[in-house]
């Protein structure tokens, strides 16, 4: 008889926020009010805001 | 950085999947705040390590989605920063099985801790939390 299971967990694989600028903020501007440290990735998109990494699975 | 699984969080999955009696709610919250304490697996409550100065608790934006795919099976969770937090710290982010988190409340799921950011009034911060089940 077969007794078949497959093991789970949970676990986060990625943690991340974007950084929207509102009319007539620059990214640039933004970036420097945000002042960022510890993050992995910066994503900057075409739309002016900027995707920042804080945890990303390798 | 550590990005921590809480030992609730894995209770939590483990007795909603299978339906147990008295089974907590549902991941329905994330938490933003500028405490320095790092996240350790045994923490019930963002405020396990000590109270934090600035404290933000809000519902999930919308309903958890997920992807086709079984294995791993990714659940994506976002939330919105609003603006009561202008001006202050972020240090930390959680996950809660409330909708209304708080500080001292022992709903903390899942957290990433080590880094910062200031919340400005010049920019608006949905922030998302991606969960593996595999």
């Amino acid at each position: 008889m077969a007794n078949v299971s497959h093991p789970v967990g949970a676990h986060i694989v990625e943690a991340s926020s974007t950084l929207i600028p509102n009319p007539g903020v620059t990214t640039e501007q933004m970036l420097k009010d945000a002042a960022l440290t510890g993050y992995q990735e910066l994503i900057f998109n075409d739309d002016g805001s900027v995707t920042v990494v804080w945890h990303k699975e390798q | 950085m550590a990005a921590v699984s809480m030992t609730a969080g894995l209770k939590m999955v483990g007795d909603r999947a299978s339906g147990v009696s008295g089974a907590a709610a549902a991941i329905a919250g994330m938490s933003w705040d500028s405490n320095t304490v790092a996240f350790v697996n045994t923490h019930t409550a963002c405020a396990t390590g000590g109270a934090s100065p600035d404290f933000r608790g809000q519902a999930l934006d919308s309903t958890p989605t997920s992807g086709a795919a079984a294995t791993p099976h990714v659940v994506t969770h976002i939330a919105t920063l609003d603006t009561g937090f202008d001006t202050k710290v972020v240090k930390r982010i959680a996950l809660h099985n409330t909708a209304s988190p708080t500080d001292s409340g022992t709903t903390l799921m899942f957290g990433v801790d080590g880094f910062s950011i200031t919340k400005a009034s010049t920019f608006t911060m949905p922030t998302t939390f991606k969960l593996s089940y595999s």
